[in-house]
C-alpha cells in the first residue's frame, strides 16, 4: 500500500520535534488533574458522612471525554492552520504543485497527518479514561464510540483549519479565523436553534396552535454542531436514548395534545440524531477540503504580480 | 521541445507578458535575461503549470501544456529562485520525499537519489540535515531534486543567485554535465557573462516582451557592433574630428587624449572602409578597434532603451 508522500514526510518531521512529546505530557497532565479532582470529590463525600456514591466515579468518562473534545477542537486548528501556510512560508508549496501530486492529495495528506497527531494525544489518554472501568458502567464499546466521535470531530475541525490555512498566507490569522468558524458551528447553530425555538414557542402560544411539527424540526438546525454529537452520545451512555429524543419526548409527555403521525415520526427520527449529525459534519468537511484544494490549485487561483 | 505562442499575462491591469513568442530546441540551454519585472518568472511559472496565462499557448513536445498540465509535470523539472527545503529532513530524505511524489519508492528511489546526489557532488551529505548545508549545497540539492523524475525540460529560475564564485562555478559545471546528458534547460539569471558561457541561446526580456533572441554567438556579434569604436590618432586630430562628423554612420563622438571614441553603426567591412578613408585622406592613425563586446553591455543597452 502506498502511503501519501506528504503524510510520510510530515510524520518524519513531526517525530523529530520535541514539541509533540511536550504537548502530550501537558495534555495528559490536564486530564490526570481532571480525574484526580473527581476522585477527590468522591473521597470528600465519603468523609463528610454522606453516602459514598461510587456510581459518580463513572462520570470520569463523560468529563474526560468532554475535556478531550474541547481540547481537540481547539488544538486541531493550531496544528492544521500552519499546514498550507507553513508550506507557503517555506516556499515549498510551488515545488509540490509542480509534481504530479494533486492539490487534493496535498490537502488530505496534511489532514491525515493532523488526525494521526491528534490521535497520539487521544491514545495516550486511554489509561486515564479506563479509570471509569474500575468502577463499572463503561465498557470498551463506549471507548470505540468515543474514538469514532473524536475522529469525526478531528476531520471536521481539521478541514476547517486546512481551508483557512489555504486562504491566509500567515499561520496566525489562519488559526484565529478557523477558531471563529469552529465557534460558529458550535455556538452559532446553538443560538440559531435557541432563538428560532423561542420565537416559534411564542408564536404557538400567541396563536394557540396545536401542531408541534415545526418545533420538532428546529433541533436539526444543530445537525452541523459537533458539540451536539458529543452531547447526544454522552446522554446515551447513561440513558437508553439520545438527548434530543429524550427532550422531545419529555415535551409531549405531559401535554394533553395527541401526537400526529408526522410528530411521532419526527420524535423517533431524533433518536437517530448521531447518524445525520455525523454525515453532515463529514459532508461539511468534504466541502472545506474541496475548497482548500481549489485554493491551492495554481490553475484555478487568480494571479498575483510577480517579477 | 518548447514552443510559446502569443503568451500574454495580466495581473489586474498590469501587463506582465505581452504576446511572447519563443521556440527552444531539444538539448538547448536557453538563457532568459531581463531586469526585475520583465516577465521571466511569470513565463517560467506558466510553463511549469503554476500560473494560468491570460491568453496564448505553450507546447512541450507538441503537447498543449495548458490543457494537459498534469501529464506534462513528469517532463518538467523546476528549480525556483528560492531553496524550498525542509529543515528537519536529511538531504537523502528530502530527495526520497520528492521521488515518492513521482511514484518512485523503495530501492529504485534510493538508487536514483544517490545517483543524483553524486551528480551534484553531495554524495557525502546524504545523512546531513538540509538545515546544515551551505547555500551552494542547498541550491545543488534543489537541482538534484528537480531531476528526480528524469525530466526532459529543466527550468531554473536564478540558480546562481546569491552563490559565491566557487558555488557558481560548481553549478556551472553541473549544468554543463546536464547539457551533455541531452537535457533542455531554461535558465534565468542576472549574471549575464556566465549565461553567455553556459547557454547556447539567449533571450532578453523587457516589459513582458522578448526584445532580443538568438544564438549566443549572434548576440555577442551584435554586442560587439554595439560597442564603441576607438580610433588611435598619431596626428591631425581636428581634421579627423571633422571627417568623422561628416560620416553618417557615426552616431556619437567623444575625444579621449589622442583617441576618438565613437558609436559606429557599421560592420567589420565598413570599419575596413573607414580605415581606408583615413589612409586616403592622409590622416595618420595607429589603429582602429572595437572594444570587446559582452552580453552585459548589450543587456544594459537593450533594456535601457526608451527609459529616462
Amino acid at each position: 500500500m502506498k502511503i501519501n508522500p506528504i503524510l510520510k514526510k510530515e510524520l518524519t518531521i513531526g517525530s523529530r520535534s520535541i514539541k509533540m512529546p511536550v504537548a502530550i505530557f501537558f495534555y495528559d497532565a490536564l486530564l490526570a488533574l481532571c480525574s484526580f479532582v473527581i476522585l477527590l470529590i468522591v473521597r470528600a463525600q465519603a468523609f463528610d458522612g454522606g453516602n459514598l456514591n461510587l456510581k459518580s466515579l463513572a462520570y470520569v468518562f463523560p468529563i474526560l471525554m468532554c475535556t478531550q473534545a474541547v481540547i481537540l477542537y481547539i488544538m486541531i486548528p493550531i496544528i492544521t492552520a500552519s499546514s498550507v501556510s507553513g508550506e507557503r512560508e517555506r516556499q515549498t508549496l510551488d515545488i509540490m504543485l509542480t509534481t504530479p501530486v494533486k492539490p487534493v492529495q496535498i490537502i488530505t495528506g496534511k489532514l491525515a497527518t493532523a488526525i494521526i497527531q491528534v490521535f497520539l494525544f487521544v491514545f495516550s489518554s486511554l489509561p486515564m479514561i479506563s479509570l471509569a472501568f474500575l468502577f463499572g458502567g463503561i465498557n470498551w464499546v463506549n471507548i470505540i464510540y468515543m474514538l469514532g466521535i473524536f475522529l469525526v470531530i478531528s476531520i471536521f475541525a481539521g478541514s476547517i483549519g486546512i481551508y483557512c490555512s489555504s486562504v491566509f498566507k500567515k499561520t496566525l490569522p489562519a488559526i484565529i479565523v478557523s477558531m471563529v468558524i469552529e465557534l460558529f458551528f458550535v455556538f452559532g447553530t446553538l443560538i440559531a436553534y435557541g432563538v428560532s425555538a423561542g420565537f416559534y414557542e411564542y408564536y404557538v402560544y400567541q396563536n394557540n396552535i396545536e401542531d408541534q411539527t415545526t418545533s420538532l424540526v428546529l433541533p436539526w438546525l444543530m445537525v452541523a454542531n459537533p458539540a451536539a454529537l458529543v452531547a447526544d452520545y454522552l446522554y446515551r451512555v447513561f440513558n437508553s436514548e439520545g438527548i434530543f429524543h429524550s427532550t422531545a419526548s419529555l415535551l409531549f409527555a405531559y401535554s394533553s395534545h395527541n401526537l400526529s403521525g408526522m410528530e411521532k415520526t419526527l420524535i423517533n427520527g431524533l433518536n437517530y440524531w448521531m447518524i445525520p449529525n455525523i454525515l453532515v459534519l463529514l459532508g461539511v468537511s468534504m466541502i472545506f477540503i474541496k475548497m482548500a484544494a481549489n485554493r491551492i490549485n495554481p490553475l484555478r487561483r487568480k494571479g498575483k504580480k510577480r517579477g | 521541445m518548447l514552443k510559446i505562442d502569443g503568451l500574454t499575462k495580466y495581473y489586474g491591469k498590469f501587463l506582465a507578458l505581452d504576446h511572447l513568442n519563443l521556440e527552444i530546441e531539444k538539448g538547448e540551454i536557453f538563457g532568459f535575461v531581463g531586469p526585475n519585472g520583465a516577465g521571466k518568472t511569470t513565463t517560467m511559472k506558466i510553463v511549469c503549470g503554476l500560473l494560468n496565462p491570460t491568453s496564448g499557448q505553450v507546447y512541450i513536445n507538441g503537447v498543449d501544456a495548458l490543457k494537459d498540465a498534469q501529464s506534462l509535470k513528469r517532463k518538467i523539472g523546476y528549480v525556483p529562485d528560492f531553496f524550498g527545503v525542509y529543515d528537519n529532513l536529511k538531504a537523502m530524505e528530502y530527495m526520497e520525499f520528492y521521488a515518492s511524489m513521482y511514484g518512485l519508492e523503495g530501492k529504485a528511489a534510493k538508487e536514483t537519489c544517490l545517483g543524483l546526489m553524486d551528480l551534484v557532488n553531495l554524495s557525502d551529505k546524504t545523512d546531513s540535515y538540509v538545515d546544515g548545508l551551505s547555500r551552494g549545497m542547498k541550491q545543488r540539492l534543489c537541482l538534484a531534486r528537480s531531476l528526480v523524475h528524469n525530466p526532459d525540460l529543466l527550468i531554473l529560475d536564478e540558480p546562481a543567485s546569491g552563490l559565491d564564485p566557487r558555488a557558481r562555478f560548481e553549478m556551472k559545471e553541473i549544468l554543463k554535465n546536464l547539457k551533455e546528458m541531452g537535457k533542455t534547460i531554461i535558465i534565468s539569471s542576472h549574471i549575464l557573462p556566465e549565461l553567455a558561457e553556459m547557454c547556447s541561446s539567449v533571450g532578453i526580456m523587457k516589459k513582458g516582451k522578448l526584445v532580443l533572441h538568438g544564438q549566443v554567438d549572434e548576440i555577442l556579434e551584435q554586442a560587439k557592433n554595439a560597442n564603441p569604436l576607438k580610433i588611435d590618432l598619431i596626428d591631425k586630430k581636428e581634421e579627423a574630428i571633422m571627417f568623422m562628423k561628416e560620416n553618417p554612420k557615426v552616431k556619437n563622438l567623444s575625444i579621449r587624449d589622442n583617441s576618438l571614441i565613437l558609436a559606429f553603426d557599421g560592420d567589420d567591412f565598413e570599419i575596413y572602409e573607414l580605415m581606408k578613408a583615413f589612409v586616403e585622406r592622409q590622416i595618420p592613425i595607429r589603429g582602429i578597434h572595437r572594444e570587446e563586446g559582452n552580453l552585459e553591455t548589450l543587456f544594459i543597452e537593450v533594456t535601457a532603451e526608451g527609459e529616462k
